[in-house]
């Protein structure tokens, strides 16, 4: 049986987090190590460096499924390949320009910087992003079947 | 620069292929690579070795099915091995730029003729016009002695030329002047101090010229005219792409050909994902998402198509509309393409083609930039 279409009320927001190995995606162990609450709405992708991450897999990730892509990586400064970050950053800041340029809400996707020691932040942010994606509700890319 | 005036004799086209034929018997290079009549009444690109075959040139020709800096990326994506002299034109000598700085041109045996351009028109309707090219192109430089020219009536120029406000060449080893000055007389070649010496030496043209003093008026005006269409044109675009289903609404019909990528001169990655087989999905896939997502729709992923190659070309595109030119369903494509690149661009403090010294955005960084536009905070 198909799915019907997904309304206001029963809205529980996906969320696709690619976190880099040597920042987020630690510190996202640390927040399960450390029994930080989070809640279970985000699918997390590893990658080794979030200047590892093309638009592809952003844009993809939002018309197909997700209603918010968060991006996470070193501290500007503390990058394991010295500059990914900075790139990512150029990157995302493109990718969110073109999005609002189309009527689809920059706040689909988030950038955040969170170290290997700061597991209580991704929590944090876990927290913080389910709410706001929830309040915002399902990805214009949802709203028709014809993307 | 020093400047020359070429005489023309009424056709300024004849007089640059006669100029650039001399420029190989003179052995400053060794070919020369210009827009050409073809059969049929096209014109594309070609690569003269032969002095005899160049009367075919047709430097200002009205037409443009190819963007130049993409030709000029295959024969100098690595050392020709012989210098070759290349006729582009505004758009094309900006892509040119960008293609340099993103290493697909190497410029070292290329001596880069820059033209005035007076506009192209789409190939079909120039075809159907049954307009003898040469004639109609010597029509149109003409009229730039004045403003901006016209295309014969019922052909029209293409949308990107109606609103390119960089139709004066601006940058190349030897420029062709023709704004303010009348065409069919004669027209005005500003060379690099070291080429002119070569090129007066070699007693093609003498460089006694003053520039033409009255070029940056008339560039002026046609800019003036030209912006106040563009902002009309991009005003059009952000009505209907403002949301989703506008942009749906346009892009519907898009049957993920790639042939705006193909004529793209800034798609210009060799192992791009879109030909890959990483959307060849397995039949049982496109069930499955329909039954998830209530319809899928096919051909799918057109729209992640676009989105992705904008994304990728926004911060290089330099608005020539040959993907306009290329799309057999007729979208809007370079229209929507300029206007989204012009924000990204602005939002970076770059225009593509302007300079080969401004780095290409992806490839430079500051450390202090963008957390508002980004979402990243400081630190």
């Amino acid at each position: 049986m198909a799915q019907q279409a997904v309304t206001q009320q029963d809205f529980e927001p996906r969320i696709v987090a690619f976190l880099c190995h040597w920042c987020t995606y630690t510190g996202a162990d640390l927040a399960g190590t450390t029994r930080q609450q989070y809640p279970p709405n985000i699918r997390v992708v590893h990658l080794m460096c979030s200047g590892a991450i093309d638009v592809v897999y952003v844009l993809k990730a939002l018309m197909d499924g997700a209603d918010a892509v968060l991006i996470g990586g070193c501290h500007p400064g503390d990058c394991h390949y010295q500059s990914g970050n900075y790139k990512a950053r150029r990157r995302v800041a493109i990718l969110r320009n073109i999005l609002t340029q189309f009527g689809v809400s920059q706040d689909r996707v988030w950038l955040k910087w969170i170290s290997a020691s700061e597991g209580r932040l991704f929590a944090e942010t876990i927290n913080e992003m389910t709410d706001a994606v929830r309040e915002m509700g399902p990805v214009e890319f949802k709203l028709g079947w014809d993307v | 620069m020093k400047t020359a005036l070429l005489q023309t004799n009424g056709d300024p086209n004849g007089a640059l292929s006669a100029f650039l034929a001399g420029m190989i018997e003179k052995g400053i290079v060794d070919e020369v690579m210009a827009p050409a009549a073809q059969p049929g009444g096209s014109a594309s690109m070609a690569v003269f070795a032969d002095v005899t075959e160049m009367d075919a040139i047709i430097p200002w020709a009205p037409v443009m099915p190819v963007q130049g800096a993409r030709l000029l990326s295959r024969l100098s994506f690595d050392d020709p091995g012989m210098k070759v002299a290349v006729v582009l034109r505004p758009c094309e000598a900006r892509a040119a730029i960008e293609l340099i700085k993103l290493k697909q041109i190497l410029p070292d045996n290329i001596t880069f003729v820059t033209i005035d351009c007076p506009g192209t028109c789409e190939l079909k309707g120039f075809e159907e016009s049954g307009l003898e090219m040469k004639t109609e192109s010597n029509r149109m430089v003409d009229q730039m002695e004045a403003g901006a020219a016209t295309a014969a009536d019922g052909v029209g120029l293409r949308t990107a030329c109606t609103i390119c406000v960089n139709s004066s060449a601006h940058w190349g080893d030897v420029q062709l002047h023709v704004y303010g000055t009348k065409g069919s007389q004669s027209v005005a070649i500003a060379a690099s101090d070291e080429l002119a010496d070569a090129l007066a030496g070699a007693a093609l043209v003498t460089f006694d010229a003053e520039p033409l003093s009255g070029r940056d008026a008339v560039v002026e005006g046609v800019n003036k005219g030209r912006e106040a269409a563009r902002e009309k044109v991009f005003a059009e675009m952000t009505e209907d792409a403002q949301s989703l289903e506008g942009l749906k609404k346009r892009f519907s019909t898009c049957i993920r050909c790639l042939n705006c990528m193909e004529n793209c001169p800034i798609c210009y990655c060799k192992q791009c994902i879109f030909k890959s087989t990483t959307f060849d999905h397995p039949g049982s896939s496109y069930a499955k998402w329909a039954m998830r997502k209530g319809v899928q729709k096919m051909p799918s992923e057109t729209m992640l198509f676009h989105l992705t190659r904008l994304n990728h070309m926004a911060t290089s595109c330099i608005g020539c509309g040959l993907c306009d030119t290329a799309c057999p369903m007729g979208l809007p494509v370079a229209s929507l393409f300029s206007k989204v690149a012009n924000g990204v661009q602005g939002m970076l403090d770059y225009k593509a083609g302007a300079s080969l010294e401004d780095p290409i955005p992806l490839s430079v960084f500051r450390e202090d930039e963008l957390q508002e536009e980004s979402g990243a905070e400081d630190f």
